[in-house]
């Protein structure tokens, strides 16, 4: 039985609600994943309507089709190139003039269109009502009411998607007056011959887009055409004294005022005012950043209170099956492979995933609300200080909770430049793994009065290092212009429980996807390192002794007795400590588990103040080198789940490699001035 | 005409003048946009054409502006919002509340 299925593509501008409406549409059938060679998602899904089967791709939202951004590139790339059978267009019905603009460039690319005429709830609510079959007539294409929220609607939309996709109606391009008209067809008359195979798009479309001086098509044409494109443009800009483009912005707008002036009946601005007095708060110059903070510790408050205790029951749930996998049940060998590597390794990202996906969960709640905009606003200014975007300080702030994320969140930035030099400095906040450090070695070398202070000097420095850092990258390492700060303000909008649920989930998957693969094949090159040579007579040795001797001889201990004469100037020379540093890079916590091995006998005794005792013991370190020890482990070498993020999403592991240099050096030089200048001093003596 | 406060402002005047200088609560009109291609292009996408009506929620201190264009709200950063001229509104609606 041959059944039907068609491709639909989902079009239309940030915060119309398309990605409400795509949930509703595919429910938990949804793939995401990345367009090829750059970083923004890819999200399609499938659906089953009266018996066709039914592909739904989401594209990126824009604003319009040029090629001047990545989003609007590859929006447009996924139209022609991928050709769906239809493009269903999502309207925000309440600011429908500016929605509609993209319309216009869609009509121009001759594909079947349905509007979904979404969010028409509050257009009834604001008194204001649409006459959407006459629209329908103006526009020649069939409109659909939805409340993509409340899944109102889904079914007639899918209906009218089945019946367009079947007549295979084209809609017909809008007038753009004489003049423009005349050079479009002039141009579309030479390009018919002219034009490359491979590409099914109509020379009108192509002659259009030549006239708005679209760079990426006219990359593609020959230079008769190019020069003919020039003509027409100069031509153009005499008569009109003003560049084309905007003539036929223009000439859209005027359309759509046209459209909207004979089917809209009362087009008083209702919907604005709750949200622009919150605005006027939250954006307010003076009030916006203090606010803006009050809410960011309450996330954190949230994600690190709330997302503790689960992530101390994946710990343990971790601890029960590594105690049950005992060696007298597997082999030795493959005891410790199994156990120290895999279980291990895998593990310790697992034990992360509560406070990824509560963040994650506040991250799609702040977005999905409009907060997130608000926030881009109150922090541009500061941001744009320093070289950065004002979005900038989203990724900065999610690094305080694993930099993992944060790294993943530069997605939000549209320049590659801010995005390279945020990236590099994420790390610099500290996260939460590295806090295991700062606890112990705070615990243990200084009064307990202090110990807060100490750790919270410790974040302001790492806070303060990125601020810097940032401004500096963006000046010598990847210099360039600072793009214009334009984005919209949606209106406050209280989320969808099962919107939120799936893009933390799916945001989550990539994250443990993407990062669990590397940091598992990382976890086991460490695990060889730290399990190889085996010590002679292990077998006659207890459990701890032989943890311990077996790391003493390791190959990670040779590394590390390697290195150690490098960190002798900056206080750390021993090789047990630059050994638990190497091992540090694995991920930061595994610092006061090697740490823990080395110095208090019983590998199975992670009691941090049993630890802090055994390093004041032994003499391993003064007040001033647990301090040193601290800012080091701030700054050198990002964990490799880290190390990997950047090199994924700055799709170049040149940056990774970049990443790791400067983070080493930059820490070697600060514990450097730190160490000698305590010694100066005569503070902590060593 | 001018207001004394700030004689600067002068919103009749023929080239009209930077969004950055105009008044917060005040309702204008785009006259162009002084930039580049891109810029241009985008912030017609976003609404800001030639033409359009635009009240002015928020434009205090070195920030980005807070503005009402086609029924959404616009953020742009002072850079753009210098770049951006315009001119009193002809047909004065209500004037947009801060």
């Amino acid at each position: 039985m041959p059944q039907e299925r068609f491709t639909i593509a989902l079009a239309g501008n940030p915060n119309c609600g398309k990605s409400t409406l795509f949930n509703a549409l595919t429910g938990a059938h949804q793939h995401v994943g990345n367009y090829p060679g750059v970083t923004v998602e890819k999200k399609s899904g499938d659906c089953l309507h009266r018996g066709v089967a039914l592909r739904v791709v989401d594209l990126p939202g824009t604003y319009s089709l040029t090629s001047w951004s990545l989003e609007e590139r590859i929006a447009r790339a996924a139209l022609i190139d991928e050709a769906p059978d239809l493009v269903v267009n999502i309207l925000d019905a309440s600011s429908l003039e500016r929605n509609l603009y993209l319309t216009t460039q869609l009509m121009e690319l001759g594909l079947p269109i349905v509007l979904a005429f979404n969010m028409s709830d509050i257009v009834r609510a604001r008194g204001e009502k649409v006459d959407l079959p006459r629209l329908s007539r103006l526009l020649g294409i069939p409109i659909v009411e939805t409340v993509g929220s409340r899944g109102e609607g889904v079914a007639e939309l899918l209906d009218a998607v089945l019946a367009a996709a079947r007549e295979k109606r084209r809609p017909v391009s809008m007038h753009y007056g004489n003049e423009v008209e005349e050079e479009i067809a002039r141009l579309a008359s030479g390009l018919e011959t002219t034009r490359e195979a491979g590409i099914r798009v109509s020379a009108r479309w192509t002659a259009l887009k030549l006239i708005e001086n679209d760079p990426e098509l006219r990359e593609r044409q020959s230079a008769e055409v190019l020069a003919a494109a020039d003509a027409s443009r100069a031509h153009l800009e005499k008569i009109f004294g003003e560049q084309p483009e905007m003539v036929i912005a223009e000439q859209r707008y005027g359309f759509i005022s046209g459209a909207c002036q004979e089917c809209v009946s009362n087009t008083v601005e209702f919907r604005h005012t709750v949200s622009d007095r919150v605005d006027s708060v939250v954006t307010h110059p003076l009030l916006g950043i203090p606010l803006f903070l009050l809410v960011m510790y309450l996330v954190f408050q949230f994600t690190f209170g709330v997302g503790g205790p689960a992530a101390d029951l994946v710990a343990w749930l971790i601890s029960r099956l590594q105690a049950l996998l005992s060696p007298a049940v597997l082999p030795g060998m493959l005891h410790s492979v199994l156990v120290d590597g895999v279980i291990a390794g895998v593990g310790g990202v697992l034990t992360f995933l509560p406070n990824i996906l509560l963040l994650f969960l506040f991250i799609a709640a702040l977005e999905d609300s409009g907060c997130m905009a608000r926030a881009a606003f109150v922090m541009d200014h500061v941001m744009h200080r320093i070289g950065l975007h004002g979005k900038s300080f989203i990724p900065m702030l999610l690094g305080l909770g694993c930099s993992v994320p944060g790294i993943m969140a530069t997605r939000v930035l549209e320049d590659r430049r801010d995005r390279i030099a945020t990236m590099l400095v994420v790390p610099l906040m500290s996260c939460s793994a590295r806090l295991p450090v700062y606890t112990l070695l705070a615990g243990a070398f200084f009064a307990p009065a202090m110990r807060g202070r100490v750790i919270f000097a410790v974040y302001v420095l790492g806070a303060l290092l990125a601020v810097g850092l940032a401004k500096l990258f963006r000046r010598w390492v990847v210099p360039g212009p600072t793009v214009p700060f334009v984005m919209e303000l949606p209106p406050y909008r209280v989320p969808t429980v099962k919107g939120l649920l799936i893009h933390t989930w799916a945001r989550g998957w990539l994250f443990l996807r993407k990062i669990g693969t590397v940091v598992l094949a990382a976890s086991l090159v460490i695990w060889l390192l730290c399990s190889f040579p085996t010590p002679p007579g292990a077998a006659q040795m207890s459990r701890a002794e032989r943890d311990t001797s077996t790391l003493e001889g390791s190959y990670a201990a040779d590394v590390g007795k390697a290195i150690a004469p490098l960190l002798r100037p900056i206080g750390l020379g021993d090789w047990k400590v630059a050994t638990s540093l190497v091992v540090g890079m694995g991920a930061k916590e595994l610092v006061v588990s090697s740490m823990s091995t080395f110095y208090s006998m019983r590998a199975e005794d992670n009691d941090p103040a049993a630890l802090g005792a055994a390093l004041r013991t032994r003499e391993a370190f003064t007040p001033l080198t647990a301090l040193v020890m601290m800012v080091f482990v701030l700054v050198y070498v990002p964990c490799l789940a880290t190390v990997a993020a950047i090199g994924r999403e700055s799709g170049s592991w040149g940056w990774a490699f970049f990443q790791v240099l400067y983070s080493t050096g930059l820490a070697w030089v600060l514990c450097l001035l730190i160490y000698q200048g305590g010694r100066l001093i005569g503070v902590g003596g060593g | 005409m001018n207001k004394e406060s700030r004689p600067e402002v002068d919103l009749s005047g023929e080239g009209g003048i930077s969004l950055s200088d105009a008044p917060q609560g005040a309702r204008v009109r785009l006259l162009r946009v002084e930039g580049g291609h891109a810029l241009r292009l985008r912030l017609a996408a976003m609404g800001l054409s030639p033409g359009v009506s635009i009240g002015i929620l928020q434009n205090g201190g070195g920030g980005p502006a807070l503005l009402a264009v086609r029924q959404s709200r616009i953020a742009v950063g002072r850079v753009v919002a210098r770049a951006i001229r315009v001119c009193q509104h002809l047909a004065p609606r209500q004037a947009a509340k801060s």
